[in-house]
C-alpha cells in the first residue's frame, strides 16, 4: 500500500460546503460509499502536497575566473588549496568548489518532510528538482553546476551533504542546468539541528516541534584561461516523488 | 490541554476495505483525522527564499497568507558582504506587518531591532547569518497581507553592507488541541472516531462531528497556501526595485543587469479534473510604483511539452506611489509531471519608469 494512500479516482471530487445542514445524521452510521470519496479525497490532497521550495533571480555577474585554483584563492581557510592535487574533487565531489558566494548560494531553512517511501518501506525526504539558470561566457571552458542538501548550517564543504547532484552546463551563453537530488536512505526527525518554536506559548500545545531541517545549496564551478563576465540569472526547486 | 501529535507522514489507508452499503468502521475516523491533520499541521510551505545584491538600508514587502495550521514562522536572514574590514557596520533588522500583528520570539533582538547585527568580511567562508521566530496569531487567518522586513544600517558606513538573502518558512505545529479551542486549533477531537461514543453530525464550531470533518476536508484543500514570490526592496531612489522603463509589448521582465529571460520552473497542483487537466487557481499580486503611466505585466506560463498562456496584469497608473495589484492566474496542470514554466514581460504605455518590489503567486482555490 503506497504511504499516501489510495485513490477511487486520481482527482478530488467536490462536495456541499460542511454546514449544519449536512445530510448526515446524528447517530447513524457513515456508509461505506461515502467514506470511500473521503478517503480518496484526503489521499488525492497527500499525493499533490509536494511544495515550490525556491523561485529566485540570481545574482547576476559573478567574479571572473581564469583558473580553478582561483575558484578557492582569496577565502580565509582555503587560500591556495588546490583540490584537484589533493583527490577531493573526486573521491569527494562536494568539496570541487569552496560554496562561498562566489561559487555557491544557500537557500533555506526548510522543513523536509519524509514521505517519500523507499523500496525496503522506511521513508525519506521527497526529491527535489533544482534547476539553475546562467549566462555563460564564450571562454568558459569548465562549466558545472551543483546541488546539495545538508542538515546543518555548513557549506557543503565543510559538512558532507545528505543529498548531492552534479551535471555540466550544455554550453555557453543563456545556459540552463537540472538535477534531481534523491535519496536511497531513510531520514528521521532525529537528522535535525533542534527543535523549532511552532507556537507562542504552551496552551494550546507543545511549543517547540522537532522536524527534519535542512539547507538547499546550489552551486557551480565556471573558469576559463581567457574567460569573461559570467552571469548566475536564476534558481528554481521544487518537490516531486520520482 | 488534551492535544494530540501531528502526524509527520501521511497514514494510509486502504479503500478495500469498505464496503459499498456496510458502515465503517470506527477506526477510520481516526485515520481522517490523523491524515488531516498531517495536510494542515505538518505539510506546511515555504513562504519566500530572495537573493538580494544591494548595499545600505532596505524594506522589503513579503506577501503572506496565514493558513489555520500555522502560528509561528522561521525568519533568517543573510548580511551582505563589507568590503574590508572598514565597512563592517553595525546595522539592525525588525518586522511588523501591513494589517494584524507579528511578534517576535526567541529572536535575540534579530527582529525586533533591539541587537545591533554586524556583517562579516568577504574573505570568510563564514557567513554574518541570523534567525528568529516570528507569532504570526496576530495575523488574520485566509487574508493576505504584507510582512514588512526593514534592515537599516546605525553607524559607521551608511551606504555598506545591506541584506543578501532572505528566508521565510512555515513550522508545523508538534500536536493540535482542537477540545481546548476548536475555533483556533484544526483537526477534530482524537476520540471522536470510538466506537463506544455516538456518531454525531457537530457542526463546524464544535471539536468533533462530520460536518467539522469536511471543513477540515476544505481547509486542506483551500487554505493551504503554496508560494512563488519574487521579492526586492521597495524604494524608487537607490535603484534597488526592479525598474521597467521599456515600451514595447513583450520586453524581458528587467529581473538583473544580463538582459537573459528568467525562466522559472515548478510543479502546479492537480486536483479536479482528469480529462482536461483543470490548471491550479492563483492570485498573482504585485506591489509597484510608477507615475502618469500604466504598465503591463506580463506572465508567460507554459506547461512542460505544451504550447505557453499570456496573462497581463494591468499596473494603472499609481500616481507616484506604492499599490497593490491582484489578479488570477492560472498554473496549468497539464505539463509532464505537471511541471510549467513561467517568465515574466512588462512595458509601460508611455514614457517613464514602473517600480516593481514584489511578484508573489499563491494558491487561491475557492
Amino acid at each position: 500500500m503506497p504511504v499516501r494512500g489510495e485513490r477511487a479516482l486520481t482527482r478530488y471530487i467536490k462536495h456541499p460546503a460542511a454546514s449544519t445542514a449536512n445530510p448526515l445524521s446524528n447517530g447513524w452510521a457513515l456508509d461505506a460509499g461515502t467514506a470511500i470519496l473521503l478517503d480518496s479525497n484526503i489521499h488525492h490532497l497527500a499525493e499533490q502536497a509536494t511544495r515550490p521550495l525556491v523561485q529566485s533571480n540570481g545574482q547576476g555577474l559573478l567574479q571572473t575566473n581564469t583558473s580553478y585554483g582561483a575558484v578557492f584563492s582569496n577565502i580565509i581557510g582555503l587560500e591556495q588549496v588546490d583540490p584537484t592535487v589533493l583527490g577531493w574533487a573526486v573521491a569527494q565531489p562536494w568539496r570541487a568548489i569552496p560554496w562561498d558566494r562566489n561559487s555557491a548560494t544557500r537557500f533555506g531553512p526548510f522543513h523536509f518532510i519524509a514521505d517519500h517511501e523507499l523500496a525496503s518501506g522506511a521513508t525519506t525526504i521527497r526529491p527535489i528538482k533544482v534547476e539553475l539558470q546562467a549566462t555563460i561566457h564564450a571562454n568558459v571552458t569548465t562549466k558545472k553546476a551543483f546541488a546539495a542538501v545538508t542538515f546543518t548550517d555548513a557549506p557543503p564543504f565543510h559538512d558532507p551533504p545528505f543529498l548531492f547532484g552534479e551535471t555540466t552546463f550544455g554550453g555557453t551563453g543563456a545556459q540552463t542546468a537540472s538535477i534531481t537530488l534523491t535519496s536511497g536512505a531513510p531520514v528521521s526527525r532525529t537528522s535535525t539541528v533542534g527543535p523549532l518554536r511552532c507556537r507562542p506559548d504552551a496552551t494550546l500545545g507543545s511549543p517547540r516541534v522537532e522536524v527534519v531541517q535542512g539547507y538547499l545549496h546550489i552551486g557551480w564551478l565556471l573558469y576559463g584561461a581567457t574567460a569573461g563576465a559570467s552571469y548566475i540569472d536564476g534558481y528554481s526547486a521544487w518537490e516531486v516523488w520520482s | 490541554m488534551a492535544g494530540f501529535g501531528v502526524p509527520t507522514r501521511p497514514e494510509p489507508a486502504q479503500l478495500d476495505r469498505l464496503a459499498v452499503g456496510r458502515a465503517v468502521s470506527a477506526r477510520h475516523g481516526r485515520h481522517w483525522n490523523d491524515e488531516l491533520t498531517f495536510l494542515l499541521a505538518h505539510n506546511v510551505h515555504p513562504v519566500v527564499n530572495a537573493i538580494f545584491n544591494d548595499s545600505g538600508a532596505h524594506t522589503v514587502k513579503v506577501a503572506y497568507n496565514r493558513p489555520p495550521g500555522v502560528q509561528v514562522l522561521l525568519v533568517e536572514y543573510e548580511l551582505a558582504y563589507g568590503a574590508d574590514e572598514s565597512t563592517l557596520a553595525l546595522s539592525t533588522f525588525t518586522v511588523t506587518a501591513s494589517s494584524g500583528t507579528v511578534t517576535p520570539l526567541d529572536d535575540n533582538g534579530f527582529l525586533d531591532g533591539s541587537a545591533e547585527i554586524q556583517t562579516d568580511s568577504s574573505a570568510k567562508l563564514n557567513r554574518s547569518i541570523f534567525r528568529g521566530f516570528l507569532d504570526v496569531t496576530g495575523l488574520t487567518v485566509g487574508t493576505t497581507v504584507d510582512l514588512i522586513f526593514t534592515y537599516a544600517n546605525v553607524s559607521i558606513d551608511p551606504e555598506g553592507p545591506g541584506l543578501y538573502r532572505l528566508s521565510v518558512m512555515e513550522v508545523p505545529l508538534a500536536d493540535v488541541s482542537p477540545v481546548d479551542d476548536p475555533a483556533t486549533e484544526v483537526g477534530l477531537e482524537g476520540v471522536w472516531s470510538d466506537p463506544r461514543r455516538a456518531i454525531v453530525d457537530g457542526d463546524t464550531s464544535t471539536d468533533e462531528g462530520f460536518v467539522r470533518l469536511f471543513a477540515m476536508l476544505d481547509k486542506a484543500r483551500s487554505q493551504v497556501r503554496r508560494y512563488w514570490q519574487w521579492v526586492t526592496s521597495e524604494d524608487t531612489t537607490t535603484g534597488f526595485a526592479w525598474r521597467v522603463t521599456a515600451t514595447a509589448a513583450g520586453t524581458t521582465f528587467p529581473f538583473s543587469v544580463s538582459g537573459t529571460a528568467r525562466v522559472f520552473k515548478s510543479k502546479a497542483r492537480h486536483l479536479y479534473t482528469t480529462t482536461s487537466m483543470q490548471p491550479e487557481t492563483t492570485q498573482i499580486r504585485i506591489r509597484y510604483n510608477n507615475s502618469g503611466i500604466g504598465c503591463t505585466l506580463r506572465c508567460v506560463v507554459t506547461p512542460v511539452g505544451g504550447a505557453a498562456v499570456n496573462t497581463d496584469v494591468s499596473l494603472p497608473n499609481a500616481a507616484a506611489s506604492w499599490a497593490t495589484v491582484t489578479a488570477e492566474l492560472l498554473l496549468p496542470t497539464s505539463g509532464t509531471g505537471q511541471e510549467f514554466t513561467i517568465e515574466f514581460q512588462s512595458w509601460n504605455s508611455g514614457a517613464g519608469t514602473t517600480y516593481v518590489s514584489q511578484v508573489a503567486i499563491i494558491s487561491n482555490e475557492s
